[in-house]
């Protein structure tokens, strides 16, 4: 009965442990961990059967052989354990490899003197089936090896255990409890009590042990990924319940046909009924594999995304927006689902060495300063977590649980990354994903590239709109400041040239009256003076005028009385004024109106008053000698008028520019009076009465200025 | 037309110096001058005394020369008394509304000897 249960016991503790190295070996052969667990568990499957032997009664010799063997096989299960502890999440051994080097020294002395006298010297049969050993020196060896590293071990985990946070944590906090409890326990009744109290009563209780340690870690592997092992299970059971299923099937059917044919047929019915119930299940077994596989896919989120498929939608995605955002967002989400990503984080560098995450689905605090720093000196374009150089950026990475990195860059300049996080399932992503995943990301590189630069397009617009407006604004009021400027600047000329206008009304009145003889008879010399007196009131009378007419012309306030009149009159008038002046200045002065001149116009007699005056007092002021003549002549259907002089002339470069607001004639004459308004004042004002002005003239050769007024209708 | 045969012309004009000459211009050639200074004084001076021709000053105090015109032009003694605006100011709005009150004349002042004021008077009232 004892036996019984114990074989039980033992096959079910020699399974679990084949299972558990088998199915951690193949999860990830490459994988440190993966293999040093897998050993440890291959270790504790041979020291279940050898300690099943060595407690099986019989012959001393063999026994001891099977104790021996007890020894040898388990020499490795301290340094193991302190190996996998050393290890554990990383996929190399990175201990000093000196001291990796005595690790293995050790084990292979241990395991040598296992096989010695040296260890245990005697085995001794007892009459209840027992057996006592003698140890002899090897013992300690053994017992150093196997506590030094064993507590060794436990401290290490311990130390990882306080370290970690997250997930790391929660699975090394469930390994630590399973590690220690059993193997404090299989120590104790396997080993102590051996050694030191010389009894082997609880030693069938050392394997069995391990199933506390493999309790632990399928919790673990469930609850918190450990070794990402969950779809292994997954897939394994899923194919033990197959194998259960055809199996039950097999029995059933062969049960049921059996006694079904054997009334009908003879014997060899049961040998056909086996052949056609094996060529059935061999033919159906492949279909229900499959059927089993895809419902286990689903619920363990497995399945693999369709290349072409995938790709293209990739390339609609990238095409379809020109904002980064969602852009990220897309792209993100479409990873996510399509290779059921826990999370994934789309971050675009925004200046130097800082990131921003334009898409996450979890915020978790990955861009602290390393980081970053980090993300601008790495280079690589593509690559898993697990394949980072620099440690604490990968115990980083993989404590926020990220799995996969992929850069994007220009050939000029980074423009972010996307973190990619483990699949929902836990397990690893398969190598066609990880390619499919390199594939995109130059795709996704141009994309973003281009979005973020259309978003910096935008932004320069709305600033360039703005700077713009502002702009406009600022010349909007600068514009009617001006406007206000001018307006006032004209109302204060309108003013001061009306102020101006009486008093030299008033000068003008009186010298007239005194020279029209009103006071009585006028001394020559008075005569002479009060003439001179006319002449710069006048020159005054005209600067006000021009004064007055430039802002009225400006504001179009000009005011026309237009009357029909005969040309001649005006000129005549005209012709008066000047005399004294001219004759002052020894010129000669005719007035030329020829017989039978049609001369009626329709104008503002003032106004042209002061353009041909304008035209005379110029003449007078730039001709030393010779003479002014005006003259009259007819043109077609209009009436020609000539202010001819004998002076400087002008050349054709300034004839170009004379009747141009403020232009002056840089002549001989030196003296620059006037305000170089009047040809420009006259301009317009002919021009009003739909006449013309012009100027004929050479250097040296005089001038010729003519207006011409077309005849009243 | 007064006593003594002479014309009667009214010199509307606010500026002392201008209306002294006019007025001595205008009695040297033979015209019984009266004066007023601002728009009041010359609707109460033209409507007590007869007149022949108003000289009128557009730009003088208390009311302005056009809206004394338009006031005395409701009357009976205003409405076809000859009218010569005489003024510094050339606004068009101010020379329509003249104009529009049957003005004969609309002169600027600085233009004008009084030799050739006198003339257009004497032009307008022959």
């Amino acid at each position: 009965m004892f036996i019984d249960f114990g074989v039980l016991v033992v096959s079910l503790t020699f399974v679990a442990n084949l299972i558990i190295a088998f199915l951690v070996y193949s999860k990830n052969p490459r994988s440190a961990s993966n293999i040093l667990l897998s050993l440890l568990a291959f270790v504790l499957m041979s020291w279940t059967v050898s300690n099943y032997l060595a407690l099986l009664p019989g012959e001393e010799g063999v026994r001891l052989f099977w104790v021996r063997a007890v020894m040898f096989v388990t020499s490795p299960m301290g340094p193991l354990i302190y190996l996998f502890a050393a290890t554990y999440p990383d996929k190399k051994i990175t201990i000093d490899k000196n001291l990796y080097f005595f690790v293995l020294l050790s084990t292979a002395i241990v395991a040598g003197l296992s096989l010695t006298p040296y260890v245990f010297s005697n085995l001794q049969n007892l009459p209840d089936g027992g057996f006592t050993l003698k140890p002899g020196w090897g013992i300690v060896l053994y017992g150093l090896n196997l506590m030094g590293f064993l507590t060794w071990g436990f401290v290490k985990l311990i130390q990882n255990y306080r370290r970690a946070n997250g997930m790391l944590r929660k699975q090394l906090g469930s390994i630590l409890w399973g590690i220690v409890l059993s193997f404090s326990l299989m120590v104790l009744t396997n080993f102590i009590a051996v050694v030191i109290f010389n009894s082997i009563k609880l030693t069938f209780l050392g394997p069995p042990f391990t199933l506390i340690m493999i309790g632990f870690m399928a919790y673990a592997i469930v609850k918190h990924k450990f070794l990402d092992m969950r779809l292994v299970i997954a897939r394994t059971l899923s194919y033990a319940f197959l194998l259960f299923v055809v199996g039950l099937i097999y029995v059933v059917s062969f049960y049921l046909l059996g006694t079904l044919l054997q009334s009908i047929f003879n014997t060899y019915a049961a040998t056909t009924i086996q052949i056609i119930i094996t060529l059935f299940i061999a033919f159906t077994f492949e279909t229900v594999r499959k059927r089993l596989e895809k419902i286990t896919d689903r619920i363990f989120f497995q399945s693999v995304p369709d290349q072409d498929e995938f790709l293209r939608e990739i390339g609609d995605i990238s095409s379809s927006t020109l904002s980064p955002l969602l852009l990220a967002s897309n792209i993100s989400r479409k990873i996510m689902q399509d290779f059921h990503t826990e999370k994934v984080k789309f971050i675009v560098r925004n200046s130097d060495n800082n990131f921003e995450p334009i898409y996450q689905n979890e915020e978790d605090n990955v861009l602290n300063n390393e980081i970053c720093r980090w993300f601008v000196s790495n280079t690589e374009q593509f690559f898993l977590v697990e394949d980072i150089t620099d440690e604490n950026i990968r115990r980083f990475f993989r404590d926020k649980l990220y799995y996969l990195i992929i850069r994007f860059a220009t050939k000029e300049k980074l423009l972010g990354y996307m973190l990619i996080g483990d699949k929902k399932s836990g397990s690893d992503y398969l190598t066609q994903e990880l390619s499919l995943l390199e594939l995109i990301a130059s795709n996704i590189s141009v994309a973003l590239n281009n979005t973020l630069q259309f978003s910096e397009i935008q932004r320069f617009n709305v600033k360039l709109e703005e700077e713009v407006k502002k702009a406009t604004t600022d010349l909007r009021s600068a514009n009617e400041r001006l406007i206000e400027m001018d307006k006032r600047k004209d109302e204060f000329l309108s003013m001061a040239a009306h102020e101006l206008r009486a008093p030299l009304t008033a000068i003008k009145g009186y010298v007239s009256m005194i020279l029209e003889g009103d006071t009585g008879e006028v001394p020559p010399k008075a005569r002479e003076f009060l003439a001179d007196t006319t002449v710069i009131n006048e020159r005054l009378i005209r600067l006000v005028n021009n004064m007055l007419n430039v802002s009225r012309i400006e504001e179009n306030r000009m005011v026309y009385q237009l009357e029909e009149e005969n040309l001649s009159r005006i000129a005549q008038m005209v012709f008066s004024v000047f005399k004294v002046e001219a004759e002052r200045k020894s010129l000669g002065y005719k007035l030329e109106i020829p017989q039978d001149l049609r001369d009626r116009v329709q104008v503002d007699s003032d106004k042209l008053q002061e353009v041909i005056g304008n035209l005379v007092s110029n003449a007078i002021k730039y001709t030393e000698s010779g003479s002014i003549t005006i003259k009259l002549s007819q043109a077609s259907e209009a009436v020609r008028l000539e202010v001819i002089d004998t002076g400087p002339g002008i050349s054709k470069e300034e004839q170009a520019k004379l009747f141009q607001k403020f232009y002056r004639v840089e002549s001989a004459v030196g003296k620059t009076t006037g305000t170089g308004l009047g040809l420009y004042i006259s301009k317009l004002i002919v021009e009003k009465f739909n006449g013309r002005i012009g100027v004929e003239s050479d250097s040296g050769k005089g001038s010729r200025f003519w207006i011409e007024i077309p005849l009243a209708k | 037309m007064d006593q003594e045969g002479k014309k009667v012309i009214l010199i509307v004009e606010d500026d002392p110096v201008l209306s002294k000459m006019y007025t001595e211009k205008f009695t040297f050639e033979g015209f019984s001058v009266v004066r007023a200074l601002d728009g009041e004084e010359a609707y109460k001076v033209a409507m007590e005394t007869p007149i022949d021709v108003i000289l009128l000053d557009v730009m003088i105090p208390k009311m302005s020369g056009i809206d004394f015109l338009e006031k005395f032009r409701k009357e009976a003694k205003g409405k076809d008394i000859v009218v010569i605006v005489l003024t510094n100011l050339a606004d068009d709005n101010e020379k329509k509304r003249a104009l529009g009150l049957g003005v004969k004349e609309y002169l600027v002042k600085a233009m004008q000897t009084p030799e050739q004021v006198v003339t257009a008077v004497k032009k307008y009232l022959n």
